[in-house]
């Protein structure tokens, strides 16, 4: 039974990484790129929740939509000044200008609020539901809910809408895509936007869960994250989830026995799935084409 | 900017900067004698960092991590062994290293992205041992007391000859780091770095190219690690986060990619700044994040670039055609929202 309840803990934290993970597999998947932004952009939008929530005292559920907003905003700010005139350069370009702007956005956040740790507002609710001997957190329930209900829409989004077809046909071939007509400029956009609103979701949803927010809060998520979308495929997005649900859960049931190497079990993971598989455990084997 | 200044003359300013450096102690008091130490160990570590990131163009972000090995090993040593000096550099310079080529291993199966998520995480796990194994390391507090160390009969308690003698490690290393990016190591990298299918096809060896030049820009990490111990007398987990390999990259960026001053005047900024302009503090890490991507976008080269300081080898951040594209993009705007108006100039990148 103990087992099963760390299993439930780590589907729930596994939830936040998967988000946080596909939003920035998203942005991989589509460009090739890694962005190093992501972690500051899903804080800043965290602490945009947090500003309005506080200064205004607007209901929670709008302080996060404009949260999320914000998020958007700020990841569509850092692809149009720092990725799409290097698009084209080395691979290494691009992902140190989002580097810059993520100490940019950082720095921005803390001469606003500060280093310190801020206390969240909880929208979940403190309280448990018992299911048998099993105790859930009415904030992992909020988690689990609202990470799955993100994920089936963001699916449908790029499944059946116009601008989601467009992600997925700049993926395949940019060059090709512009031939038939898609704006890619724009799709670009979309995707960091889309890949910025997923980071903020769960940004919210790790803040909720450990009801603080904090300046440095994305760079260990984002760490999680990468490690997520890299076991599951970088650019595969059900990899990015399963991965990230792989990921909670060894933290959860290994994590007591890791002791004080709680955190780096996410990066042995990720190193050993790099050096055994590279593609990641759901990826195809890559081949480079000349 | 200095383009302009005939060659020799340059020459001769380097001469004269270098009998500067040697001059320094007897002309100023010895906080600064501590910055100026503290700009050369810094340019030594980001001089690793040079050959990995702007030759290579490999993204390390766990830089800081090799630092730290050879500031452990050194102060480890310092403290249980009656080591000379001269030991104890050898012994950090070929521990970072072998560390260095482990960490650099995994470069054979993975390419430039995955190695900075590699090389990310094996920084935080190295971090966390700092943290965590007390008996060895120290945990949070460090190690502190750690002799000062004697050169081959050469006191290096008082602050002047620790100075001078980081000084000499550090002309040393650049030295070395130039005579490497002239080599044959140096040149395959370049090569790597542009394009590594055609570098393969040129019969480089692509993967143990990558692995040495881990090893080797480790070691000088890792003596960058013992001048760190010898300037301070302290070693502790906090000077080896990820935002010390951040710094680090700041700084070869900043400083100019694959030069050979770049380190320098990289560190001279970063550093120099940062213990001066204390007021700016706040906004410290805008200003480098800014100038790291304006950098990036215009001058690749950086500040030697930007002041004409010898050839650059910088992979060119913007080309000119994709520099009219957006020019050209800026001055019609409706062509920017209508997808067929978008001229085809431009290709995907492969």
């Amino acid at each position: 039974m103990e087992f099963l309840q760390q299993v439930t803990n780590g589907l729930t934290i596994g939830s936040v990484y998967a988000l946080v993970a596909i939003g920035f597999s998203v942005v991989y998947g589509a460009l090739g790129l890694v962005n190093f932004a992501h972690g500051d952009i899903l804080m800043a939008g965290t602490f945009v929740t947090y500003g309005v929530y506080t200064s205004f005292h607007l209901p929670i559920v709008i302080s996060c939509v404009i949260g999320i907003l914000a998020g958007i905003v700020i990841a569509g700010i850092v692809e149009e000044v720092a990725v799409r005139p290097v698009l084209k350069s080395h691979l290494l370009i691009p992902m140190m200008t989002t580097l810059g702007m993520g100490l940019i956005i950082r720095n921005l956040v803390e001469l606003k609020y500060g280093s310190g740790t801020l206390p969240f507002p909880s929208f979940a609710g403190s309280g448990f539901f018992h299911i048998g001997d099993l105790q859930i957190a009415r904030a992992a329930v909020v988690t689990l809910v609202v990470a799955v209900i993100t994920l089936v829409l963001f699916a449908a989004f790029l499944k059946f809408t116009k601008p989601g077809f467009a992600i997925r046909v700049v993926a395949q071939d940019m060059t090709a895509a512009r031939l038939m007509g898609v704006p890619v400029n724009r799709t670009i956009m979309a995707v960091y936007g889309a890949g910025g609103a997923l980071g903020v979701i769960g940004g919210l949803l790790y803040a909720n869960t450990l009801e603080v927010v904090y300046l440095g809060m994305g760079f260990p998520i984002l760490l999680k994250g990468f490690a997520a979308a890299i076991v599951g495929g970088i650019g595969n997005l059900q990899g990015a989830l399963i991965g990230g649900l792989v990921l909670g859960i060894l933290e959860a049931t290994v994590g007591p026995a890791a002791g004080s190497y709680r955190d780096a079990i996410a990066f042995v993971l990720l190193i050993a799935i790099l050096l055994v598989r590279p593609a990641g455990l759901l990826g195809a084997r890559v081949q480079e084409r000349v | 900017m200095l383009s302009f200044v005939p060659k020799p003359i340059m020459r001769i300013a380097l001469l004269a900067l270098v009998v500067l450096g040697f001059l320094l102690p007897n002309l100023v008091e010895p906080y600064t004698i501590r910055v100026a130490a503290t700009i050369l160990v810094f340019t030594v570590f980001a001089t690793g960092l040079n050959l990995i990131l702007g030759f290579g163009g490999l993204l390390s972000f766990g830089h800081a991590a090799m630092f730290g090995a050879g500031a452990y090993i050194a102060a480890r040593l310092m403290l249980d062994t009656g080591m000379s000096l001269a030991l104890v550099i050898v012994c950090s310079v070929l521990g970072t290293a072998v560390f260095g080529l482990l960490v650099g291993i995994t470069s054979w199966r993975v390419g430039g992205d995955y190695l900075a998520l590699i090389t990310l995480g094996a920084g935080q796990i190295f971090y966390l041992y700092l943290n965590n194994a007390k008996e060895v390391t120290g945990g949070a507090t460090g190690l502190p007391g750690i002799p000062p160390g004697v050169f081959f009969g050469w006191d290096l308690t008082a602050i002047e000859n620790t100075y001078l003698f980081i000084l000499g490690a550090t002309i040393v290393a650049t030295a070395f780091a130039w005579l490497i990016g002239k080599s044959f190591l140096g040149r395959s990298l370049l090569a790597i770095r542009e394009d590594e299918v055609i570098a393969r096809a040129h019969g480089i060896n692509v993967p143990l190219t990558k692995v040495i030049v881990f090893g080797i820009g480790a070691g000088i990490a890792g003596l960058a690690g013992v001048l760190q111990v010898l300037l301070l007398g302290f070693v502790g987990p906090a000077s080896f986060t990820v935002d010390q390999s951040i710094l680090a990259v700041e700084i070869v960026l900043i400083g100019g990619m694959a030069t050979t001053l770049g380190p320098f005047l990289g560190s001279i900024l970063v550093i120099g700044s940062t213990e001066y302009l204390r007021s700016l503090a706040d906004y410290r890490s805008m200003i480098f994040g800014a100038l790291m991507v304006l950098i990036l976008l215009w001058k690749p080269g950086g500040l030697v670039q930007i002041l004409g300081l010898g050839e650059t080898r910088a992979s060119k951040a913007t080309s000119l055609s994709a520099l009219l594209a957006k020019l050209r993009r800026s001055g019609t705007p409706p062509s920017r929202h209508s997808a067929h108006a978008e001229p085809v100039t431009e290709e995907a990148r492969p």
